[in-house]
């Protein structure tokens, strides 16, 4: 433990989990659950958010038991180095490519909706900027503009939702799991349905800087359930409003659900702004904690002293990398390659890392 | 693990200064940005048949209105703006609804912007031959234009709808979206807008409906409402049909209706319906399934012809009546939305909701089996009875 003391509370790591998982995939996820699910995507999606709850225990556990190490650090005597060098790429590679994403997907909401017509080297780069020069503040500094941000995001997006109730049908969420709904052949749209559960990294990257390495667990287990919650939820009004067939068709199903929402009299008539305004904070918390982490990650791994610079020299390949994913359909595509990633990793190296560390430690007993 | 840096004077002076610039050039909204003046806000489209006699089956007559922000002062009911429209309707002939508007756009110096469009009529002839789903393709899609948006079938020319000047000072787009809102207060007109009517099209064993507007001479009038059916038009509702359709379909309207009084022959008493709610389930009957909607209410005596006012004598037999009354206008509709095979109840999605399987059978052929889909209704009035004045 080297870095600025352990500053982190249990509530901020929670919240860092939340502030990378909750960002761009919530918005469309609704769609590929019920792309693949029928009217009973909601369901799917809250036991897809219990398995994930299973693998944060397992994530947790493996992250106290190396308190003054990141993940980075411990695997290559797990693995092995080589294959703990193959591993560490990979997972830097897993957590580099969420940004490219995380860009493109704030490029588009702003296009459509705030600034129609505004260039990718403004609002892209300019993005980017802030983004490098979040990433390069110290880990507390970031939880603290975390804290503040995710909270505002998710409050203003369950406003959303709640005022959304009024067009609520509870049989649009009905049959369970028919087979004339289900299309568990549609791979894509299966693992795309991961991506927005992708937040487990975070945990292993920040355990050092923990006050208490204890109740990294906890704090994971509590975030991880908060997302399953938060996403049934969304889900669930979503189809209730807008049934699964048009659920499918729509691109950017949150903002059509803002869209839908009608306060006569109010000033507040047009959501779809304001939601739109507030979740480009909860992308900037996952932009944030991804570039922070991955060069955290960088210097690590390539025994660098100060990450800032890898931080700033990712920035043209950031740009290149979200400048090339040119639309909706490519972005989503390398959204499943990073949803398939983080699948191996989540679901087997985990698991197989918690297992040697177990082992391991009986060997030293 | 490695020390991170502490910002240094410059960097911090830099952020701010990049942080103040990019709000200077974002917070205005206006990047590409267009002044007010050089925008055409386009707040009613209608779609007619073309006016030529030999006219392509396949075109429509695209009218877009737009309002003249000079001529729309305080004084439009006095005359203002020089007595002349606070608006202006231009038209044009296509087959793809974008072609149109670049056709449109040839007429105009500003650009059409569709975000603050509030109304979307299609004549009832187009409706049926072109089709609903044609000519909202384009509005579907385009990230601007409001799913709250009104919709409606005309009875009649819809430019005509568009040129009309409304006898209550507002604007002409304003008039005919309240008077297809809630706040009309007409139990006969069918509220829906463009995003319900995108959910109901979309969804299997339903089929959408949506409000009429009929052409009088000089003036507009809500009632009644079009059934589409894949995608066209299919029919009309009465009136009274589509009020029903609203009792069955929970939308939670009040209305007055005129029942004999149970006790003197002849006699006519006016009653304010309200509280109405509808519960449909389906049931199990000698192995056959069958679709049953319970309406429940409360009703008012508001009116009498004669002189006798509310009795208590009379009470079960009054709620007989009324229910009686209900129940056969419920029939009515029930009978129209079977005889023109559009399940406009929702019938198909119960029975995908809770019978998958029998749904399973039917879905293909689903027009025609709900035509003969035994539908069962049972009303149940109950005589609120806060009076004022009791006798004569």
């Amino acid at each position: 433990m080297k870095v600025g003391g352990r500053s982190l509370s249990a509530r901020q790591v929670t919240l860092m989990v939340l502030g990378y998982g909750i960002g761009g995939g919530i918005l469309t996820l609704p769609s590929l659950a019920a792309g693949v699910f029928g009217a009973s995507g909601w369901l799917a999606v809250f036991l897809l958010g219990l398995v994930y709850v299973g693998a944060t225990w397992i994530v947790g556990r493996l992250a106290e038991k190396f308190p003054e190490e990141t993940i980075i650090e411990y695997s290559p005597r797990l693995l092995g180095k080589v294959i703990g060098l193959l591993f560490n790429l990979a997972f830097v590679v897993h957590l580099f490519l969420v940004i490219p994403v995380n860009i493109r997907i704030l490029q588009e909401l702003v296009n459509i909706s705030l600034l129609p017509g505004a260039p990718t080297w403004f609002v892209s780069g300019s993005y980017l900027l802030v983004l490098a020069y979040g990433a390069s503040r110290e880990v507390n500094q970031i939880a603290q503009v975390n804290e503040l941000l995710i909270e505002i995001a998710i409050f203003v997006g369950l406003f959303v939702v709640l005022a959304a109730l009024q067009h609520f049908e509870p049989i649009h969420l009905i049959p369970i799991f028919s087979k004339d709904q289900l299309h568990l052949d549609q791979l894509e749209q299966l693992l795309g349905l991961t991506f927005a559960f992708g937040s487990l990294p975070v945990v292993n990257m920040v355990v050092p800087y923990i006050r208490n390495p204890h109740e990294t667990t906890k704090a994971a287990l509590k975030a991880t359930f908060f997302i399953a919650l938060i996403y049934t939820f969304f889900t669930a009004i979503t189809l209730g409003v807008f049934g699964y067939k048009e659920a499918i068709d729509l691109s950017w199903v949150a903002l059509e659900l803002a869209k839908s929402v009608n306060f006569r009299a109010v000033i507040l008539q047009r959501l779809d702004l304001i939601l739109i305004v507030s979740w480009i904070s909860a992308l900037y918390t996952t932009g944030l904690i991804s570039s922070f982490l991955v060069g955290l990650a960088i210097a690590q791994l390539a025994r660098v002293r100060n990450k800032v610079y890898i931080i700033w020299a990712l920035v043209p390949i950031s740009y290149y990398l979200s400048a090339s994913l040119k639309n909706y359909f490519v972005w989503t595509q390398w959204s499943i390659y990073v949803a398939v990633m983080s699948l191996v990793i989540t679901f087997f190296f985990y698991p197989l890392l918690y297992l040697l560390s177990l082992r391991k430690g009986k060997r030293h007993e | 693990m490695n020390r991170l840096v502490k910002p240094t004077s410059l960097q911090k002076k830099g952020f701010i200064g990049g942080l103040f610039l990019a709000l200077v050039l974002t917070a205005a909204g206006c990047w590409q940005g267009r002044e007010l003046n050089a925008r055409a806000f386009v707040t009613a489209v209608a779609f007619d048949r073309p006016t030529g006699e030999e006219a392509d089956p396949d075109e429509f007559l695209l009218s877009v209105q737009i309002p003249v922000p000079a001529k729309m002062g305080a004084g439009v009911s006095e005359g203002g703006g020089g007595g002349e429209h606070p608006f202006v309707v231009f038209g044009t002939t296509a087959k793809m609804v974008q072609i149109g508007i670049r056709q449109l756009q040839r007429q105009i110096d500003r650009e059409l912007f569709f975000g603050h469009t509030q109304l979307i009529l299609i004549n009832a002839e187009v409706a049926k031959t072109i089709g609903v789903d044609r000519l909202l393709d384009y509005f579907k899609r385009d990230f601007r234009v409001q799913r709250m948006a009104k919709i409606a079938i005309i009875d009649g020319e819809a430019r005509e709808v568009l040129n009309l000047q409304p006898p209550i000072s507002q604007t002409p787009s304003a008039y005919i979206e309240n008077l297809l809102s809630p706040q009309s207060g007409s139990a006969l007109n069918y509220i829906t807008d463009f995003g319900r009517f995108l959910v109901e099209h979309s969804e299997d064993g339903t089929e959408p409906v949506l409000p009429r507007l009929t052409m009088e001479e000089k003036t507009v009038q809500t009632g009644g409402a079009a059934v589409i059916k894949k995608g066209k038009f299919a029919g009309w509702l009465s009136n009274f049909q589509t009020w029903s359709l609203n009792i069955l379909l929970n939308q939670k309207i009040t209305s007055n209706y005129e029942v004999d009084c149970p006790l003197h022959l002849g006699e006519t008493i006016v009653v304010g319906v309200g509280d109405l709610s509808s519960h449909h389930r389906l049931k199990e009957r000698d192995g056959q399934t069958i679709y049953q909607i319970s309406v429940r209410g409360k009703f008012e005596t508001v009116e009498f012809s004669e002189l006798h006012g509310p009795m208590a004598v009379f009470q079960d037999e009054l709620e007989k009546v009324v229910s009686a009354s209900i129940h056969a206008e419920l029939e009515q509709t029930i009978r129209r939305a079977q005889e023109l095979e559009a399940d406009i109840l929702g019938v198909g999605r119960h029975l995908q909701a809770f019978k998958p399987d029998l749904w399973r059978r039917m879905k293909n052929n689903w027009g025609r089996e709900f035509a003969a889909f035994p539908i069962e209704v049972e009303v149940k009035m109950e005589w609120a009875m806060t009076v004022r004045r009791l006798g004569g």
